[in-house]
């Protein structure tokens, strides 16, 4: 049996994009739960959730691809529009799991709503499970084919938010944490005044300072991560 | 003369009913000429005269009597007509009929066996070739997705199509009509000649077409459909791609009628000697039969016992009953069409389920249209469309979901043509689903959307507030979840596009509720709905309504405030109002006042009035909905 057992394109998961290093706000709670409840197999085929930029929908697609023991494909929509809809789509519902990331760049191209349609039909026959994250919100997604709007609105659908700058000092913290190291509330708030909007880019940072502090054997303060990030500069 | 009064009115009753029940009732309805004096029409089935008799023969009396004012009595009758029976055309002498009602076996005997032989004598040159084809398919194809597989074999292909099949011998069916749809609309004439009764004519039509139906129409159209036209994507990506690019002839075994439903023996074939066609069989099974593995399997949720009934759908639910209880009978094909996401998949399943639970071992095999084409595509390939041919003519049920997606897909609706009256021969049950009007698929050869109507045609229309509450409750129900009534209002106000939306926004209440371990209530319902309403609330403002129907009547927001009453400003003022009243959660003085500070009595006035024109003014219906779309996407 040809089973998908990895993913591919050009793009690969994140090692560090799990469920352990991701910190739940409280209104996250419960799409958290929904997800967690998902890849455990349970409840509806598919699932989606929507958030704007930055409130991890990336990391928590990822993460389910790490976790699922059974055969899972990860569709980064973005990096893959380019490409022949009917090629990256062909037996991907042989996976048990698909994770498709934004699904709104789907919207005014034919092609991909078609395929992407007749793959979430063929997951269904298959009893397979479809996770999308979207970055607007389902309901206004322009999309041409009524077929495939109204299944992803027939799915069940959850808000995920992004973190305020309080629970931003949290989580980062706690991503700290993970990686065996302890910040202040201050130097937090440093490295998220550096990456105001990016998740991403914050964590990067967070990494950057970590190496250095490590290399120069001194407790990361803000003095320290200042004079580690203008020299990097 | 019959027909020119029917013409006429026909076009009053369009302008009475609702597309939907228009092209449900009163356009599948013909005019039979042939008899006596006054209207005599036709109905294309029992159901269709009885839900006509009962609802609409009176109207279509008035109309008549109106029509023929002055002159004599013009009666209108009804009877259903024997349409189905049409394949009896395909009879040279009516006359032998009868005769050949006792022997069905007339057909695998005589010229179509040699095309038989020399095909399969040219497969056989092929069976090696196929192993090595479908493999380095299949292995592409899993790449493709960028999923890595395991089995990656990939040196061989087929270049071998056209040579081995060029010349396998159907050209001799020339005679083929190339309309065929002339060829098969039925005449009364012929019909009130040869079938005085409904079951007789049914036996004959039977018998008939096995007699010459299968080869006369496989003819059609295979000298110049070429491959490529339908190729999916994956065998292009083939690193040593298929010869596609030639036109190739298909290969079109001239058997392809319904004589593939006859195992090989009664062929002409002794079983003990090793048939070409057993080891080409033998070859694709894996792959073929991996595409089967999963495709015949209904869902098992979908039965008639979780359909909620509503006026939306009672229609398509008591045609679907009819079939379950009568499979293959005359309601064949069974064609449900409407808008997405209102059930129709459900009342498929449902029929499927229930002929299952009285024939467990039915093969019941129900397939999206895109498997469909993929597994043709696929068989094509691996030359094995005669085991695609014959495992679907082999089924007791052929359920095709979305058979809107056949458009432009020529060679696609060659084979399901073929696959179709060997089925509706043989009297097995075909259901399909589509997104509207069998007519009104664009890109569909006439001679399918002709077929497509020989059976029974019903709509599923959105389901009013009533379904919604009702669906809501019965799915809460089935969860073993308390949804309070006020709550069940509440979502069903806001969810009105259709029932799949309406299902997931409840399964995502439940959830919350299970969560939260609070129970539900219209502001848990808010709580968990939070940024489904907040987009929906902007849209469904008083102002908004009113922006939004100003618009759509080519008249000012301020004319609707303003005292004006003429026509051309006061319905669209009432249809603003119930709008209003329908999608807000604003009391009737609110709405008033938000119209130029009118009385609530009014807008009371404009709600009952709207709502009554909904029945009775098909254009008014048509804008609501209209507006209703706009307003709440």
């Amino acid at each position: 049996m040809n089973l998908p057992e990895q993913l591919s394109l050009s793009i690969s998961l994140q090692d560090d994009a799990t469920f352990s290093n991701f910190w739940v706000s409280p209104s996250n709670q419960i799409p958290l739960k929904a997800l967690s409840l998902f890849c455990q197999g349970e409840g509806d085929l598919s699932l989606l959730l929507w958030g704007f930029g930055g409130c991890g929908l990336t990391h928590l697609l990822q993460a389910c691809s790490h976790q699922s023991r059974l055969p899972v494909a990860y569709l980064p929509l973005k990096d893959a529009l380019d490409l022949d809809p009917n090629d990256v789509c062909a037996n991907l519902e042989r996976a048990s799991l698909v994770c498709v990331d934004d699904i709104e760049t789907l919207a005014g191209n034919a092609q991909w709503e078609l395929a992407f349609f007749h793959l979430y039909n063929r997951l269904r026959d298959n009893g397979h499970r479809l996770l999308m994250a979207s970055h607007t919100n389902p309901a206004a997604i322009p999309l041409a084919l009524p077929d495939l709007h109204s299944r992803l609105l027939g799915s069940v659908v959850y808000r995920v938010d992004n973190l305020s700058q309080e629970e931003k000092i949290d989580a980062l913290q706690m991503r700290a944490k993970v990686r065996g190291i302890k910040i202040s509330a201050d130097v937090a708030r440093f490295i998220i005044k550096r990456a105001p909007k990016r998740m991403k880019k914050m964590f990067t940072i967070l990494e950057q300072l970590d190496g250095a502090s490590l290399r120069l054997q001194k407790k990361l303060s803000v003095r320290l991560a200042k004079q580690i990030l203008d020299d990097d500069a | 003369m019959s027909d020119s009064i029917w013409e006429r009115c026909s076009q009053q009753l369009h302008g009475e009913l609702s597309a939907q029940l228009f092209n449900t009732w009163i356009r599948p309805l013909s005019v039979d000429t042939e008899q006596g004096a006054g209207l005599n029409l036709l109905a294309p089935n029992r159901f269709v005269l009885d839900w006509v008799s009962d609802r609409y023969l009176r109207r279509i009396e008035e109309i008549v009597a109106q029509d023929q004012k002055g002159s004599a009595l013009c009666p209108v009758t009804i009877r259903v007509s024997a349409k189905r029976q049409s394949a009896s055309q395909f009879r040279r002498d009516p006359a032998t009929l009868r005769g050949q009602v006792s022997q069905p076996a007339v057909f695998g005997t005589h010229e179509p066996l040699n095309g038989n032989e020399s095909f399969d004598s040219t497969h056989d040159l092929n069976a090696a070739n196929n192993f090595k084809s479908h493999n380095s398919y299949d292995s592409n194809t899993a790449n493709s997705g960028g999923i890595k597989s395991t089995n990656n074999s990939n040196d061989n292909t087929n270049n071998a199509y056209d040579a081995n099949y060029g010349n396998s011998g159907y050209g001799h069916h020339s005679e083929a009509p190339q309309d065929g749809s002339k060829v098969f609309r039925p005449s009364a004439e012929q019909l009130s000649l040869t079938s005085p009764s409904d079951a007789q004519i049914n036996a004959s039509h039977f018998t008939a077409s096995q007699m010459g139906h299968g080869h006369h129409l496989s003819a059609e159209h295979y000298s110049h459909n070429t491959f490529g036209g339908e190729q999916s994507a994956p065998i292009t990506t083939n690193e040593q791609p298929l010869n596609n690019s030639e036109p190739y002839q298909i290969p079109l075994d001239s058997h392809s009628g319904h004589s593939d439903r006859r195992p090989y023996e009664q062929q002409g074939f002794r079983s003990d000697t090793p048939h070409p066609q057993t080891v080409g069989k033998r070859l694709e099974k894996q792959d073929i039969e991996g595409g089967l593995a999963h495709r015949s399997h209904l869902n098992t949720g979908f039965t008639f016992k979780s359909f909620v009934e509503g006026k939306s759908n009672q229609l398509g639910l008591a045609a679907a009953t009819q079939v379950a209880e009568n499979p293959g009978g005359s309601y064949n094909p069974l064609f449900i069409y409407g808008g997405v996401g209102l059930g129709k998949t459900h009342l498929m399943h449902a029929v499927g389920n229930a002929l299952l639970q009285r024939k467990p071992n039915a093969k019941i095999v129900y397939l999206h249209s895109e498997r469909f084409v993929a597994d043709m595509v696929k068989a094509l390939q691996l030359n094995a469309i005669n085991d695609f041919k014959r495992y679907y003519r082999s089924v007791d049920a052929l359920l095709i979901d979305d058979i809107q997606f056949f458009a432009g897909k020529e060679r696609s609706q060659e084979e399901f043509f073929h696959t179709f009256n060997a089925l509706l021969e043989g009297g097995q049950q075909i259901i399909l689903t589509c997104d509207r009007y069998p007519k009104e698929i664009n890109g569909l050869e006439e001679r399918l959307k002709s077929r497509f109507g020989w059976g029974l045609t019903v709509a599923i229309e959105p389901p009013e507030l009533e379904t919604r509450v009702a669906i809501l409750k019965t799915k809460a129900d089935q969860a073993q979840m308390i949804l309070p009534n006020d709550a069940a209002f509440f979502i069903a106000q806001r969810i009105r596009s259709n029932v799949r939306e309406l299902e997931g926004t409840l399964k995502r209440v439940m959830a919350h509720s299970q969560f939260t371990a609070k129970p539900i209530t219209i502001d848990l319902v808010r709580e968990a709905l939070k940024d489904l309403l907040a987009l929906q609330d902007r849209l469904v403002s008083i102002d908004n309504i009113q922006r939004v129907v100003a618009e759509y009547y080519k008249i000012k927001v301020s004319d609707l405030h303003s005292k004006r009453r003429s026509r051309s400003v006061a319905r669209p003022r009432q249809v603003a109002m119930y709008l209003a009243k329908d999608l807000t959660n604003h009391s009737l003085p609110e709405i008033g006042e938000s119209f130029g500070g009118r009385d609530h009595t009014t807008v009371l006035h404009a709600c009952r009035k709207i709502k009554e024109l909904l029945e009775e003014d098909a254009d008014i219906a048509e804008d609501v909905k209209n507006l209703l779309r706009t307003l709440t996407t």
